[in-house]
């Protein structure tokens, strides 16, 4: 589980200040970012033992993974995504607004591609199926939550069960206790 | 003139391998930008694909374009060529691979030994200094440039790949004839294929030109070039990349990057830059619907 706790005032601004240099560097022509340019988080590149879009990918992948989502697709990691979870992702509806969006289901397919490292969820909504693909390392993405770990599924892609459900969709009495427990630690931390 | 060029190449001989930046000497002034200036473009090598966020969480496929040691080897002037403009040479190569005319030509300039030479014309105030080295920050991010580059072959290719052709219908009796050309003319009158009939053929490694591409990202460490969307041509291509032709004056870049660096970027300026500068998309937020 984790959860990207950036304010709206930080991710709208974006900008980290670059300051100039001392007082002894004042001739030296300083740097300002206009307001059509932001300076995103600056790496210092390493290419020795790797190509160049290899680094690229991993400093981005750095640079997105900065509140530790990678551990998500991270095999040595207890939080690592398995196909079969039921999950809760929580999306921002837009950049400039607070508002999320839940969606619930299983876990059915996860594509380890680097910076495009994408997993899709499952879920029979209304009874209508609806499958929702998410790139992990997009800034829309505020938490990924499991609520239930799998058990007995025993492939990494289960698109088996978009013909053969079995009970693997019935997450309402999951999504009702996720609820309350919520709703009962916001009234204890409150 | 003379002297200045002499000057030039003496500071070259000595500080070439030194460091990647600054080779415009104090002598050159930078010149006024008008809207009639046409400023160079560079060679860079398209290393590859990938993507970005935007600023509204708007995932971008971008091409890497590297700039390899983009110098100018030679100055072509109205006096002894009828027209003005900057021959860059990109990537150095080992000079026991290099004819000995090649190398008379690069050591004329004073500069390593090239891989590849282009030709940019430009306007006489643009014009830049012999081995004067461009670097990934002559463009600014949120400007649009054109990319050239030969297309990837794709060998000899049926009319239907190569010029869109319809081809016949797959049943109803059609024999063995599915993705043929069809006619190629009329009868007796004019009783011949007029040449330059489009038909099957080698296709492929054409030069092809696509304009306004968005400079998303800098990388002044890299000298890398992020532009959004696909340039022509395979990884390691040689491509030119220019101002786009399409966005003259006020909009070719975000007002407040403007002007763009002209003759080409102080290199004080690049030492002041932080490492990677990112290009908003701006406009208004897309995921938010409109009232």
């Amino acid at each position: 589980m984790f959860s990207f706790t950036r304010t709206l005032g930080a991710r709208l601004s974006g900008v980290t200040a670059r300051f100039a240099s001392t007082a002894a560097n004042a001739a030296k022509p300083t740097y300002k970012a206009p307001a059509s340019v932001t300076v995103p988080t600056q790496f210092k590149p390493n290419t020795k033992g790797q190509g160049l879009m290899q680094l690229i990918a991993k400093e981005e992948v750095k640079r997105m993974g900065a509140d530790g989502r990678s551990k998500l697709f991270n095999k040595s990691h207890p939080d690592c995504l398995r196909a079969g979870d039921v999950v809760l992702v929580e999306t921002l509806n837009s950049m400039s607004a607070d508002k999320t969006s839940t969606f619930v289901g299983v876990l059915i397919a996860m594509d380890r591609r680097g910076l495009h490292s994408n997993f899709t969820v499952r879920n029979v909504v209304l009874k209508v199926g609806v499958e929702m693909k998410y790139m992990l390392y997009s800034p829309m993405i505020k938490s990924v939550r499991i609520m239930k770990r799998g058990e007995g599924f025993r492939r990494a892609k289960l698109f088996y069960l978009r013909d053969n459900p079995g009970r693997a969709f019935r997450l309402e009495g999951l999504v009702k206790q996720d609820k309350a427990a919520q709703a009962k630690k916001a009234a204890k931390s409150a | 003139m003379a002297s200045l060029l002499s000057s030039v190449r003496a500071g070259l001989r000595t500080g070439l391998n030194a460091e990647c930046r600054s080779f415009v000497t104090a002598a050159t002034q930078p010149a006024t930008w008008t809207h009639k200036s046409l400023r160079t473009g560079v060679i860079a090598r398209k290393k590859g694909m990938t993507a970005m966020w935007d600023e509204w969480g708007v995932r971008i496929p971008v091409t890497v374009l590297q700039l390899e040691q983009c110098q100018v080897v030679q100055v072509l002037n109205e006096e002894t060529h009828g027209y003005t403009a900057l021959q860059i040479g990109s990537t150095d190569r080992t000079p026991k691979n290099v004819t000995q005319p090649m190398m008379g030509h690069f050591n004329k300039a004073g500069v390593e030994p090239k891989r590849k030479l282009f030709e940019f014309e430009v306007t006489p105030d643009a014009v830049l200094p012999v081995g004067t080295e461009l670097v990934a920050s002559h463009f600014v991010p949120g400007q649009f440039v054109d990319c050239s580059a030969p297309t990837m072959g794709k060998g000899f290719q049926g009319a239907m790949k190569r010029h869109g052709f319809g081809g016949q219908p797959a049943t109803h009796g059609t024999s063995l004839t599915h993705r043929s050309l069809g006619s190629t003319g009329q009868r007796k009158d004019p009783g011949k294929v007029f040449k330059g009939k489009k038909m099957a053929g080698r296709m492929g490694g054409n030069q092809a030109t696509v304009q306004s591409l968005k400079v998303m990202k800098i990388d002044n460490d890299l000298n890398l070039i992020y532009v959004k969307g696909a340039v022509p041509g395979v990884d390691e291509q040689f491509v030119k990349v220019r101002d786009a032709i399409k966005k003259r004056g006020d909009k070719i870049a975000p007002a407040d990057v403007l002007p763009l660096p002209f003759p080409t970027i102080q290199p004080e300026a690049v030492k002041a830059m932080p490492r990677e500068l990112v290009a908003k998309t701006g406009g208004a937020d897309p995921y938010v619907m409109k009232e």
